[in-house]
């Protein structure tokens, strides 16, 4: 809860009260120092009572040992109230204190002025600000038992850093939606904010490509689970210079049917109106790659209490990191930026699931595109620096070497790696037997085929095709490979492709491009197009390999920081262009990165590109651009749906208005990088199609 | 609240002391002489800024006489004049007036009407102007049931004229646009700041905006934490309305900056909130002071501030005159 501090003349002197709205049942040894070494001393040169007592408006009075208020400073006076307003949450908080504390500030001008400011007015709201979820019991899944002390250590960990921090953690009742949304809109509406952490702690699941982080109603309430996707989407609509999402969460994908009804909610509102120029720079700090569990392990020999391995390695990077992860910012103070922070936790992460158990697998993946001085934490006076390691390669160093492979300008890989390193992670993390099953798929018609628009689907056979008004499809079937000619009387239609197990997806089929759909176990694992059935050069073909395959393991984005990223984004633009769209996937896929990536100029120009090269766009491209947001989309749009998994999550935030038959066959969508519907949703899907019902 | 009057008489002693000691502490301590800077507002266009220096001197003596103080004949005045500059790009923007448009514009208008209803809701609110006076204003025969109804916006610009003192429709109008592309466009702004950036060094320097001018000198005194300012005064500063905020967010106390002294009338409507912790939440806290009785017609002139002795006072001991 906020602290709210009034300052007044009551009481005795030399004691500070602390009032509250209620009754709070404060035990009479409670000491609310417990955070207070951590907290920074400003030299405003007051000192504090030497005790307190703790009132609540009920009359109860209860006297409580505060030494440690002893500090010197209206700052830690805050802080300690803060901390006791968490320990007892739902009441406000505040302090009224005998002026003698105040005015033995000294015979100083510059003293006087510091007690006016600080007596003047209301406190000023703290510029930094955090969001702590804990959830260990939510519904009926599987209690955790670490992640609500998780959530307490690391809000006490941001309390220790002069955060403000709104803690919503379910060891008191259950945790809800709306308190958090509202929450968070009253911190990204503060005027003075710079920085804001949301952190959550819990059960949490990849689903249609995106994480949701399970509150208590969940999975029986559909909405009572944060849909990370969407709220990083309108996150970037408010001009919070840095904000911070870090999840000790799994994101593996579900296996039961009810959480994939699990939609969950953007815990961020959309802004009134216009607002600054300020684009925030937004880091993502995830437990485990997409696919992977994130653990929670017994505290050494102690097997009643838990802990999460992420949110212990977050801290501890800031107890005894490397020496190169330090930032020295002068005036003693230093600090762990935010950018410095990957190898640790991948090194530290990996390092410790594995020694719990040689086949668990968890590694965390971090994205962080803020400044070199952008920090949440300094190091303390305890924190001890540890001789500088050499770096492990991640997960971002197999997709920058992949890309530098297939064009030295497209990325920078660190040059301290040898190849046979990265090559070792990216064989342990799937990446190169994704991209070699992308490549080795057949992405050409048989010889003796002359195809020039259409389809060629190979790794299921085709039940059935239906295609919007305008257009016409033949079907051939030769050996594993499906041929599809589609004659067009616009530039593009939409396509329904059925497959014998009766799950399906839509496409756009494009004139004069003919696509590859290659499906692995029913679910649609790429997408590719070559314009005119021209076979594609090698260098195409390879890019469209890596950037697939990195799309599939999540982990395709913008590399680099600051220019350097700009620069990257621009090189892979005109690496995915190559003069014109050789392959309007590509497109897509720069697309989300580039919005991801907060360059919404880049993504403009792609749906600029792409409609002057096909006089059509893609879905996902026109909804990433804002054309579809409350308004209808426009007639060069196909297919009416987002045609990548992951663009799902977007729909309801940025305000799509899918077709009904879309939103009908939306929870039959099943986990694949390219959209795939069960069969229920394909019946509704082919049914509208035939029937004339959707373009 | 502990206010000033509070403090018990030993400890006020002990204020008193120190701030006299400080007052008469000899300025040849400093490594350098102090400097004054004026930042003027919006609406110069045209004008000769040796004149319009000229009058804003003459105006703080006033205040300073008062007190019987005078401007020191030797200060280093600065006057960085942006009027034409502004002009020009008002002209180039073809933005219209809220009172010049009949219907909602075209979606490059879009922004620059919700800052108008953002800041003309505001000011409503602050200035009491009651629903029941807008409907007055208000033709009833054309309501539009839009999430945003830009008639009764206009309705609200036009209560204010009638019933708050201060500002004209037109005035505020065109104060709004001028607050709107200062703060919303990066190319106006650069132009602007540079035109007073390039008035400041090093050298300690008092600086003085006004209106539109505190807002264009909070944003360069933010941007440059090497310079050195002991004291930044502004008057009738728009600063305290949320939809000029949205645009400067987040809103920082400039480190170049050590005193903040903001003071307004409390009957200029564009400078009706004051820069405290509800409206302007920096640290340390501004200090505010409400009391200037600004004689001229729309409560808002420079020469009805600059005039007032405790603001001329405050220059004044600032510079050590």
């Amino acid at each position: 809860m906020y602290c709210q501090i009034s300052l007044s003349a009551d009481g005795p002197e030399g004691v500070a009260d602390i009032v509250a709205e209620q009754d709070v049942g404060v035990a009479p040894d409670m000491r609310i120092s417990a955070p207070m070494e951590y907290v920074p001393v400003l030299n405003m040169g007051c000192k504090l009572a030497d005790r307190f007592r703790v009132r609540s408006l009920t009359g109860r009075i209860e006297t409580c040992s505060s030494s440690s208020l002893l500090c010197g400073s209206l700052p830690k006076l805050a802080a300690a109230l803060r901390f006791a307003s968490q320990v007892r949450p739902g009441v406000s908080w505040g302090v009224s204190m005998r002026r003698r504390e105040v005015l033995i500030l000294g015979a100083s001008l510059v003293g006087a002025a510091a007690a006016r400011r600080a007596l003047g007015q209301d406190p000023v709201p703290s510029p930094r600000a955090a969001v702590v979820i804990g959830v260990d019991r939510p519904g009926d899944l599987t209690p955790l038992n670490g992640a609500v002390s998780g959530a307490r250590m690391f809000g006490d960990w941001l309390v220790s850093e002069g955060f403000e921090v709104r803690r919503f953690i379910d060891d008191n009742g259950p945790v809800e939606m709306e308190p958090i949304k509202d929450t968070v809109k009253e911190l990204v509406k503060r005027s003075n904010l710079t920085q804001l952490v949301i952190y959550f702690a819990g059960h949490g699941c990849l689903i249609t490509g995106s994480e949701r982080w399970l509150l208590s109603g969940a999975p029986e309430d559909s909405g009572a689970a944060v849909n990370f996707a969407a709220s990083f989407d309108r996150a970037q609509l408010w001009p919070v210079p840095n904000m911070v999402f870090i999840s000790d969460a799994c994101r593996s994908r579900p296996e039961s049917l009810r959480m994939d009804f699990l939609s969950g909610e953007s815990i961020f509102p959309t802004p009134d109106g216009a607002v600054g120029e300020v684009a925030p720079k937004i880091d993502k700090f995830f437990a485990a790659r997409p696919g992977q569990a994130a653990l929670e392990v017994p505290m050494g020999e102690n097997v009643t209490q838990y802990e999460g391995i992420y949110t212990s390695v977050f801290l501890e990077a800031f107890k005894s990191p490397d020496e190169t992860m330090v930032l020295d910012l002068g005036a003693g103070v230093k600090v762990v930026p935010n950018r410095r922070l990957e190898d640790f936790l991948f090194r530290e992460v990996r390092k410790r699931s594995a020694q719990r158990n040689i086949n668990l697998r968890q590694w965390p993946q971090t994205d962080v595109c803020s400044s070199d001085s952008t920090y949440i934490g300094r190091l303390t006076a305890a924190s001890r620096t540890e001789e500088a390691r050499a770096p492990e390669p991640n997960l971002s160093d197999v997709v920058s070497l992949a890309l530098a492979q297939v064009d030295p300008s497209l990325s920078a890989p660190r040059p301290e790696f040898s190849r046979a390193s990265v090559d070792a992670i990216a064989a342990e993390s799937g990446f190169t037997e994704a991209r070699s099953a992308i490549l080795a798929a057949p992405d050409q018609p048989p010889s003796g085929v002359f195809l020039t628009s259409g389809f060629t689907i190979v790794g299921a056979a085709v039940e059935s095709i239906a295609v919007s008004a305008g257009a016409r499809t033949e079907r051939a079937v030769n050996g594993e490979q499906t041929i599809v000619h589609v004659e067009f009387e616009g530039p593009a239609a939409t396509v329904a492709i059925r497959f014998e197990n009766g799950a399906g997806t839509v496409v756009a089929g494009l004139r004069d491009f003919v696509g590859h759909i290659v499906v692995e176990g029913g679910l649609v694992r790429n997408v590719s197009y070559d314009e005119g059935g021209n076979p594609p050069s090698d260098r195409i073909r390879e890019l469209r390999a890596t950037v697939a395959a990195a799309a599939e393991l999540g982990i395709f984005r913008i590399q680099g920081y600051g220019e350097q990223r700009t620069r990257q984004a621009l090189e892979l633009g005109n690496a995915l262009r190559m003069g014109k769209f050789a392959d309007p996937t590509l497109g897509l896929y720069a697309a989300y990165a580039y919005n991801e990536a907060a360059l919404f100029d880049m993504v403009n120009s792609v749906a600029g590109l792409m409609r002057g090269d096909l006089n059509a766009i893609l879905f996902d491209v026109a909804m990433l651009n804002g054309e579809l947001s409350g308004r209808e989309p426009p007639d060069d749009v196909f297919p009416l749906c987002p045609m990548l998994l992951q663009g799902w999550n977007l729909v309801r935030v940025r305000d799509v208005q899918l077709p009904e038959t879309y939103l009908a066959a939306q929870p039959h969508l099943l986990p694949a990088l390219w959209t795939t519907f069960g069969a229920p949703g394909m019946n509704l899907i082919m049914q509208a199609l035939e029937e004339g019902r959707l373009r | 609240m502990i206010t000033m009057s509070m403090l018990d008489r030993r400890e006020m002693l002990k204020f008193s002391w120190a701030a006299a000691l400080a007052t008469v502490l000899p300025r040849s301590a400093r490594a350098t002489p102090l400097k004054l800077l004026f930042v003027h507002g919006r609406g110069q266009g045209g004008s000769n800024p040796i004149d319009l220096k000229t009058t804003w001197l003459n105006t703080l003596n006033e205040g300073a006489a008062a007190s019987g103080r005078t401007v020191p004949g030797n200060l280093e005045i600065a006057f960085p004049f942006y009027g034409d500059v502004l002009d020009e790009f008002v002209r180039q923007s073809q933005l219209p007036l809220p009172s010049e448009i009949h219907s909602r514009g075209d979606a490059s208008q879009e922004d620059f009407l919700e800052f108008q209803a953002d800041m003309a809701k505001e000011i409503r609110l602050r200035a009491g102007i009651t629903d029941e006076q807008i409907n007055e204003e208000f033709d009833p025969t054309t309501r539009e049931r839009g999430p945003e109804n830009w008639e009764w916006v206009q309705a609200i610009i036009r209560a204010i004229d009638r019933h708050a003192t201060g500002l004209s429709q037109r005035s505020l109008e065109t104060f709004m646009r001028d607050l709107y592309l200062y703060t919303t466009n990066f190319v106006v702004k650069d132009t602007i700041d540079a035109v007073v950036t390039k008035e400041l060094t090093r050298q300690p320097t008092i600086v003085v905006g006004h209106s539109l001018g505190s807002v264009v000198a909070y944003n360069v005194l933010k941007s440059d934490e090497n310079l050195s300012v002991p004291l930044y005064v502004s008057l009738g500063c728009p600063l305290g309305i949320r939809a000029v905020i949205k645009q400067m967010r987040p809103v920082t106390y400039p480190k170049a900056v050590t005193d903040w002294f903001n003071a307004f009338d409390r009957r200029d409507v564009v400078a009706l909130y004051p820069l405290d912790a509800a409206n302007f939440p920096v640290t340390p806290a501004i200090e505010n002071y409400d009391s200037v009785d600004n004689k001229t017609e729309n409560r808002h002139g420079i020469v009805g501030y600059l005039n007032d002795k405790s603001v001329a006072e405050r220059i004044l001991t600032a510079i050590g005159a």
